[in-house]
């Protein structure tokens, strides 16, 4: 759905009169709020998906199944079902839709917050694979704050020939390492057990600014220790990333870098996913 | 004078040239000069012109490193048509969603996805 309708330009012109959101869950741990307009819409529960439009006091406008698609009682066509709602809504009377190209990408981004230093760091992730070009062509997008503390991990001072990182020291990035799309019960584990050795190295200098080159391989297993590891979903790869420092400082300015690696999807058999993944620090 | 030397290697390559005896000493290029007046000891400039030349190599390898990670970089960041979804107007949560339709007198429009962990707006679902 998400690049599906929700990437369709004339689906998207259609919503810019919208506030979006979204919640998932289990059923069970629904709050009150999306509750009450669940029990209200009562849709068929025949999909997991369903979508609804709300008025600006929140009251529920109108209700559809979520599968985007035509026929059958569990599928939608948004485009009829958006213009039935927008008509219910009169929107005319209370707003002008904006143009999707007046809108600048809402892309999910972090405010710089100590001076100095990056607010943290933007993920993009990506299938990557040519025989699978809907989910390769549909990025994932995570940002990860981080503090200056954490931004000292990745220090190098002048002068210095570099050093040696570990992977587990870049765990906050690296716990976004796997795909979309993958089923629940797998999604849920997180990576227990990082390892790999990465080198930070000087990487010479150009006008004010030094390069540091941030480079090695990664192992992320979501299993614990022992044989009973390898039944479990896991990522392997490498990490490359230029990090920029000033002249006569060491603390990080920038970073841009790529981790190209597979996630092991090991739910029912042994399923190699090839990911690729940049990450860039925010705000620029 | 050799200071000088050190920074014209072509003039030094000629007074080695001219050179009567030479001889290779504890990693030192000693030359003796004509008349025995004077033993340039070149070999130390020469190292260090070597080892200049291998920073400066070193240096442009470095670079060409940087250069080779932030073209993959650029290669492989989406492309705005691949951002389209984020052309919507997202907010995190309902409770803010609220919070700015209210405000902002606009409409809200929810997805809901039952027996899932994960989150439409970043992708992870």
């Amino acid at each position: 759905m998400r690049g599906g309708p929700l990437s369709n330009p004339e689906i998207v012109q259609l919503l810019q009169p919208f506030i979006m959101t979204s919640w998932n869950g289990a059923a069970s741990v629904m709050g009150p709020d999306i509750k009450g307009i669940y029990t209200q819409a009562n849709l068929p529960k025949d999909t997991n998906v369903s979508a609804y439009v709300l008025d600006q006091w929140g009251r529920l406008i109108h209700a559809f199944q979520g599968l985007p698609g035509r026929g059958g009682n569990d599928r939608s066509d948004y485009k009829i079902e958006i213009t039935r709602a927008i008509k219910k809504l009169n929107l005319p009377s209370t707003r002008t839709p904006q143009t999707a190209s007046a809108r600048p990408n809402a892309i999910p981004d972090l405010k710089a917050s100590v001076p100095g230093f990056p607010a943290g760091v933007r993920l993009f992730l990506r299938l990557n694979n040519d025989r699978d070009p809907f989910r390769s062509g549909l990025p994932v997008v995570e940002v990860v704050p981080m503090t200056p503390d954490e931004w000292r991990n990745l220090f190098l001072p002048e002068g210095s020939a570099g050093r040696r990182i570990e992977a587990e020291a870049l765990r906050k990035w690296l716990v976004h390492l796997y795909p979309a799309g993958i089923r629940t019960a797998d999604q849920q584990i997180p990576f227990r057990k990082m390892t790999g050795e990465l080198k930070l190295e000087p990487a010479g200098s150009s006008g004010e600014s030094r390069y540091g080159l941030l480079q090695g391989a990664i192992l992320l297993s979501k299993g614990e220790e022992g044989p009973a590891a390898d039944a479990k979903s896991s990522f392997q790869g490498t990490l490359r990333a230029v990090l920029t420092y000033p002249r006569g400082g060491a603390d990080v300015q920038s970073l841009r870098g790529v981790i190209d690696g597979f996630y092991n999807y090991r739910i029912r058999g042994d399923i190699p996913m090839p990911l690729r993944v940049t990450i860039e620090s925010r705000p620029e | 004078m050799v200071a000088n030397q050190y920074f014209r290697p072509k003039s030094l390559l000629r007074r080695a040239d001219s050179a009567t005896t030479a001889e290779i000493t504890h990693g030192e290029f000693r030359v003796g000069c004509q008349g025995g007046r004077s033993i340039l000891v070149i070999g130390t400039l020469l190292a260090g012109m070597l080892v200049g030349a291998c920073t400066a190599a070193a240096h442009a390898a470095e670079l060409r490193d940087v250069q080779e990670v932030l073209e993959e970089y650029h290669s492989a960041r989406p492309q705005v048509h691949e951002l389209t979804v984020y052309q919507l107007d997202w907010t995190p949560t309902f409770q803010e969603a609220k919070e700015r339709a209210a405000q902002e007198q606009r409409p809200i429009f929810l997805v809901v996805v039952t027996n899932s962990y994960g989150n439409i707006y970043t992708g992870h679902c």
